[in-house]
């Protein structure tokens, strides 16, 4: 969960507590995911007791968190809906709450984290007032952007992700070959993704924020705008490609191959061409230290003990630890925390030997590099998919630790 | 250049900034500061915008009272058919009923269904709609599957078109 939703997600239990609304209530939880483990990490330690984490998805029901079962949606008709409330904490918070309406439920849904601004079943007034408003934003920033690149393609990477950047980078070159593209111009969100887009020497990049971001590619749907792409495999809510991943199973990279950018079987990827040296102001050992990045946004945290043994393991053989640490985040106990430019990255674990990285952007960025890689995979699930992220995410020629 | 300025161009309003040096091939034409021109070009850009939103809200509730006068928001389902490829508005229809299965479901096609489809495209309204085609909503992808020899139609119709059955 990034930052801003976390901070979102605090804010709003928050004010449910302030307002006593868990008050001699049930309260449940819908879609178990990284952002619902981590509120009820939260709604735990505020003290609030979780009945049951309700969830779609067969092969997770029967399995628990913390002591909550994971159950299917009708577990709710067991409750009594005035004293129920379901906190729902993922981009799916409309289908979710329509299906608990579906089945009979009447009681208080509350949308934590608002992730998904493309939706919202209603019609009302209101709703059709704010969605053109933020349409005509939306067409505000892309009149901005086309009056600085005119002619140019725009390729529009919608997420916050650095993997999906990384991923969609490296296969521009074949897609504006194939479409016999001369210009582009590269839309993200923030400055990682910044970083990666210049990386693959990307001459014309222009960031945005994540509001920002999804007014824009609304503008782009509404207003039918020519010459662009929107590269990403599942956002936004046009697209329905996750569909046939779940059933037939395409890969992380194999999305954006075919599904985004619709090319060959033997295309393969270009690599980043615009790296620079590890400057090495954190004086690793050459050859004898190893750089772990534990965190991930999309994937369930495994425990700090399972970091904790790595680190020890380690240190046992005489190696100096880092931790991968960017804005907030804490440092591994008993290590050393380190900041490095996305462009360095590849260098500096080169020069490290070693990398441990929960599955990321990160490991997308260090996937060429040659040094002794593993990539840590969660054992749970894509998206709304049944498919494992051990083989969507896969990386060939890594060691891999599935937890 | 703003708005407002390529529309009083464009409209030809006869708005032009004092020149440093009015020479005498200027005179009898009525000249307004720079000053005078910024403020009448934001006055005229507030009420374009203003136009804009206004007959954009029109045009929306035009297709919102579709949805509502059609009382598609009764059905489990509502696929919509904004294409003219009668063979494959077919085609999607034939696999739409088949997989219905008891629920209720309702099929739009022709130019209802292309309004309909422009409010989808302003967000997603709800969760019922299904779009029948491969490229609609604008940003859809799936004939990359097909061109690229992934999937062929029949699969895509039936797993993603009409997945949520």
């Amino acid at each position: 969960m990034e930052l801003r939703h976390k901070e979102e997600m605090k804010l709003t239990i928050s004010n449910l507590l302030a307002n006593n609304k868990f008050a001699c209530k049930n309260v449940l939880t819908f879609g178990h995911c990284n952002a619902t483990e981590e509120m009820i990490d939260y709604l735990l330690n505020m003290g609030v007791t979780v009945s049951g984490i309700l969830d779609n998805n067969k092969s997770k029901q029967g399995s628990e968190y913390k002591g909550i079962k994971i159950v299917p949606p009708q577990y709710i008709e067991k409750f009594n809906y005035e004293n129920t409330s379901v906190l729902i904490a993922t981009r799916f918070f409309e289908p979710m709450a329509a299906q608990l309406k579906e089945l009979g439920y009447l009681g208080e849904i509350v949308k934590v984290v608002d992730y998904n601004s493309f939706a919202e079943y209603s019609v009302s007034d209101d709703t059709i007032k704010r969605k053109t408003e933020r349409m005509i934003r939306g067409t505000e920033t892309l009149k901005a952007i086309r009056e600085q690149f005119p002619h140019h393609h725009l390729v529009i990477c919608p997420n916050n992700a650095l993997g999906d950047v990384y991923v969609a980078c490296s296969y521009l070159p074949a897609y504006c070959d194939k479409k016999e593209i001369e210009n582009i111009a590269i839309v993200v969100v923030d400055d990682g993704c910044r970083q990666i887009a210049e990386m693959f020497d990307i001459a014309n990049v222009v960031t945005l924020d994540d509001t920002k971001m999804d007014e824009f590619v609304q503008a782009i749907i509404f207003n039918h705008e020519d010459n662009c792409i929107i590269a990403h495999h599942d956002r936004p809510y046009t697209d329905n490609i996750i569909k046939y991943i779940d059933k037939y199973f395409l890969s992380f990279t194999d999305c954006y191959k075919y599904a985004v950018f619709g090319l060959g079987k033997e295309i393969v990827p270009v690599k980043p061409s615009k790296i620079e040296q590890f400057d090495n102001k954190s004086n690793l050992l050459e050859g004898k230290s190893v750089i772990i990045a534990p965190y991930a946004k999309s994937v369930v945290q495994p425990s700090r003990s399972f970091w904790d043994k790595i680190v020890k393991d380690y240190q046992q053989i005489g190696f100096q630890v880092y931790t991968y640490v960017f804005g907030s985040e804490e440092p591994l106990v008993n290590t050393i925390p380190i900041t490095i430019p996305l462009n360095q990255l590849i260098g500096a674990v080169e020069f490290a030997g070693h990398f441990v990285g929960l599955r990321s952007g990160l490991c997308d960025i260090v996937s060429t590099a040659n040094c002794q890689k593993t990539v840590i995979m969660p054992d749970c699930f894509y998206s709304t998919t049944s498919i494992k992220i051990a083989d969507f995410f896969a990386l060939p020629g890594w060691e891999q630790i599935i937890v | 250049m703003t708005d407002a300025r390529k529309f009083l161009q464009q409209n030809k309003c006869g708005l032009a900034s004092c020149p440093n040096d009015a020479s005498e091939n200027t005179k009898g034409i009525a000249y307004f500061t720079n000053f005078e021109v910024e403020i009448m070009g934001q006055s005229v850009s507030l009420l374009i915008g203003w136009w804009q939103m206004d007959s954009l809200i029109k045009e929306i509730d035009l297709y919102r009272s579709r949805w509502i006068t059609l009382r598609l928001e009764d059905y489990d389902f509502v696929l919509l058919l904004p294409s003219d490829d009668v063979q494959l508005n077919d085609q999607i229809k034939a696999a739409f009923e088949r997989k219905l299965k008891g629920r209720r479901g309702a099929v739009v096609e022709g130019e209802v269904a292309r309004e309909l489809l422009k409010l989808y495209e302003l967000y997603e309204f709800s969760g019922k709609v299904i779009i029948g085609s491969f490229d609609q909503p604008y940003g859809r992808k799936l004939r990359n599957l097909l061109d690229c020899g992934i999937a062929d139609a029949e699969t895509l119709i039936n797993d993603v078109i009409l997945g949520a059955l």
